[in-house]
């Protein structure tokens, strides 16, 4: 365990030092989590943000006390976990990749069940199926469920609790555009109550929409945190589009005002520029006009590579 | 501890496996007692002239040739008691009898322990079957990740799954063990005999069924904690029944000196209050024969009771160490 750093920071609501998690199997060892320092703090929507692999699953699945930690320390809270889990997962609401219940249950079943388990009263169960839109459909058994359904009733679950922390693991994954819009704005809605919410993702524009605050990981090691618009802003607006009648002199004439531009088929990509005013001004003044001119939005993999750039990471084999 | 318990045993009573496991063992104990019918009816009318002819044919032949069908049996005798001096063809006992012809009357305490005997041995493999499914499903839908969410408490989690399983095969049980007495009373008292069911003769049937109430219980523990640590009904089901077919049936025939550790003999000790069963000794006698015999040997109710006492602690336990360090997908 780590000892020289500090373990936990007051105004946090989660915090991990040196967390290590490796695999090991068959095949041989696989280092999931490398020494994660994260940090969530308290109120808003906190993005967890990392390719596939880079280790989101493994350190919920650590902070909720379902696989064990090789190394580190993990507060939730401020409370030591998985130490001291039982005295604080009240407070913790999750779902941890897909969600699970029992199939030939029906959704309100399921739902008393788990309300029996931490002695919450029946009541409750009707209240949070009907805030989670499931009011109608409590009585059908799990399986007959749709997908969008299955995540509401996941998040109907995690409400039970009341809580405080709301962990949330690629919530949207496999659900239509009006699902995915419901539950980004339900996540909103619940970092607007003041509640803390985490949400893993692979998805950079999904954590851009609902998060405050981002940490960004990639092979198990933290590359980044902070506010989104410092973190992932800086990365992500920097070129721009542009069509133009006449390309290979638009080039000409950017180049020569000190910009990188190179052609895209028959577009230019002019890099370290986000200003398209200036780019409309410089074309304009030799008769050219822009007919296109579009920011080109840094995708989560470019984020990555740059970030990883920067830490002078080599790339190694993926985590889970 | 107890809420925990009791959410688990109102999930156990929830699974469609569970009332499946539940009236197929009704089904099976409605056949158990159409069993008990079919042998404490007495013979039809037709049936019972037939017998009649037949001793009115025997005893025309006895008068005829009994003297000398003795007479050949006590030679036969003689030439046997050279080889084996305690010999006894009973030839004393060849005159005919008309007790001695057809069907005998049923009696109620000597088909009794058969058929608890038989009903034991259903309820447990349906205790197990139930309690490995029950917590087997859990970890092949991957909702005992979802529940640990809710209690992370691991060891009290397995308690009370153990528990609940346990607990809940109990009224199941005394239900279906008490259908069967109740109903076989019924049907021998009003077909055939309960005369000489005294008060130690239902002691003894009570203790017996209290012993399977017990097996049924560590067979649904045992169940739970094969669930454990296969994570998969199909995988328990396939490990016990290539375990009964391959250990008991093929392995238990050709070495019977290995049956007192096998499940089968112990069980019958543990509800019978002991045993008995068959082995081949063989040896080489003075004049250079190999000779082989059958024994019958006694395995006590002390050894099966240990026996299987021992196999549930060491299989709850080690699923126990088990699902407390191993990682939950």
């Amino acid at each position: 365990m780590t000892t020289s750093r500090p373990t936990w920071t007051a105004g946090l609501a989660i915090s991990t030092r040196g967390l290590r998690k490796t695999y090991r199997n068959r095949k041989g060892r696989h280092v999931a989590v490398a020494g994660l320092d994260l940090d969530v703090p308290l109120g808003g929507v906190h993005g967890f943000l990392g390719p596939n692999g880079s280790g989101k699953t493994t350190t919920i699945r650590m902070l909720l006390g379902l696989i064990r930690a090789d190394g580190g320390t993990m507060h939730l809270f401020g409370t030591e976990v998985p130490k001291h889990l039982p005295e604080v997962v009240g407070r913790v609401g999750a779902i941890v990749e897909s969600p699970k219940f029992f199939p030939g249950f029906s959704g309100r079943k399921n739902l008393q069940l788990l309300a029996e388990a931490i002695d919450r009263p029946r009541s409750i169960v009707d209240q949070v199926l009907e805030q989670s839109g499931l009011g109608g459909r409590g009585k059908d058994k799990y399986k007959t469920y749709s997908l969008g359904m299955k995540q509401r009733l996941a998040i109907a679950a995690t409400l039970l609790k009341e809580p405080d922390l709301l962990i949330f693991d690629e919530p949207t994954n496999g659900l239509d555009p009006a699902g995915i819009r419901e539950i980004r704005n339900t996540m909103r809605s619940l970092g607007e109550q003041g509640k803390t919410v985490l949400v893993s993702s692979h998805i950079l524009d999904e954590v851009e929409q609902v998060a405050d605050t981002v940490s960004i990981i990639g092979h198990g090691r933290l590359l980044a945190s902070g506010r989104v618009a410092d973190v992932i802003g800086d990365q992500t607006a920097s070129s721009l589009r542009v069509g133009v009648a006449d390309p290979v002199v638009a080039q000409r004439i950017l180049t020569d005002g000190g910009l990188l531009v190179r052609l895209d088929g028959g577009l230019l990509v002019v890099e370290g520029m986000s200003d398209g005013a200036e780019i409309t001004r410089r074309l304009a003044a030799h008769n050219l006009f822009v007919n296109e001119l579009t920011p080109i939005r840094a995708d989560l993999e470019s984020v990555f590579l740059e970030l990883t750039a920067e830490e002078g990471l080599e790339t190694v084999g993926a985590a889970r | 501890m107890m809420r925990l318990t009791k959410v688990e045993l109102r999930r156990l009573f929830s699974r469609r496996l569970t009332t499946i496991a539940m009236l197929g063992a009704l089904v099976v104990t409605g056949l158990m007692l159409f069993g008990s019918f079919q042998e404490a009816k007495p013979l039809s009318a037709p049936e019972q002239a037939a017998q009649q002819a037949q001793f009115d044919q025997a005893t025309k032949d006895w008068a005829l040739n009994g003297e000398q069908q003795v007479q050949s049996c006590l030679d036969a005798q003689a030439e046997q008691q050279k080889i084996d001096p305690k010999a006894s063809f009973q030839c004393d006992q060849m005159e005919p009898n008309l007790a001695n012809w057809g069907k005998p009357v049923a009696k109620f305490n000597q088909m009794m322990p058969n058929i608890l005997l038989a009903g034991s041995y259903l309820l447990a493999f349906v205790a197990f079957l139930i309690g490995a499914g029950f917590v087997a499903a859990e970890f092949s839908s991957g909702s005992m990740a979802n529940w640990l969410t809710f209690e992370p408490r691991r060891l009290r989690v397995y308690v009370s799954k153990l528990g609940a399983a346990g607990l809940g095969l109990i009224p199941v049980t005394v239900a279906v063990l008490g259908l069967l007495t109740a109903g076989s009373w019924l049907i021998v008292d009003h077909l055939a005999s309960t005369a000489g069911t005294t008060a130690k003769v239902w002691g003894d049937l009570a203790l017996m069924g209290g012993r399977a109430v017990a097996l049924a219980v560590a067979a649904a523990m045992a169940g739970a904690a094969m669930g454990v640590l296969l994570r998969h009904t199909a995988a328990v089901l396939g490990i016990a029944v290539g375990y009964l077919v391959l250990v008991e049936g093929v392995f238990g025939q050709a070495l019977q000196g290995a049956r007192p550790w096998l499940l089968q003999l112990n069980f019958n000790a543990w509800l019978q209050h002991g045993a008995t069963y068959f082995a081949q000794t063989c040896k080489t006698d003075a004049q250079g024969n190999y000779n082989c015999q059958g024994v019958e040997k006694v395995l006590s109710f002390g050894h099966g009771s240990a026996y299987l006492g021992l196999l549930v602690v060491l299989m709850v336990g080690l699923a126990a160490l088990v699902f407390r360090r191993r990682d939950v997908s």
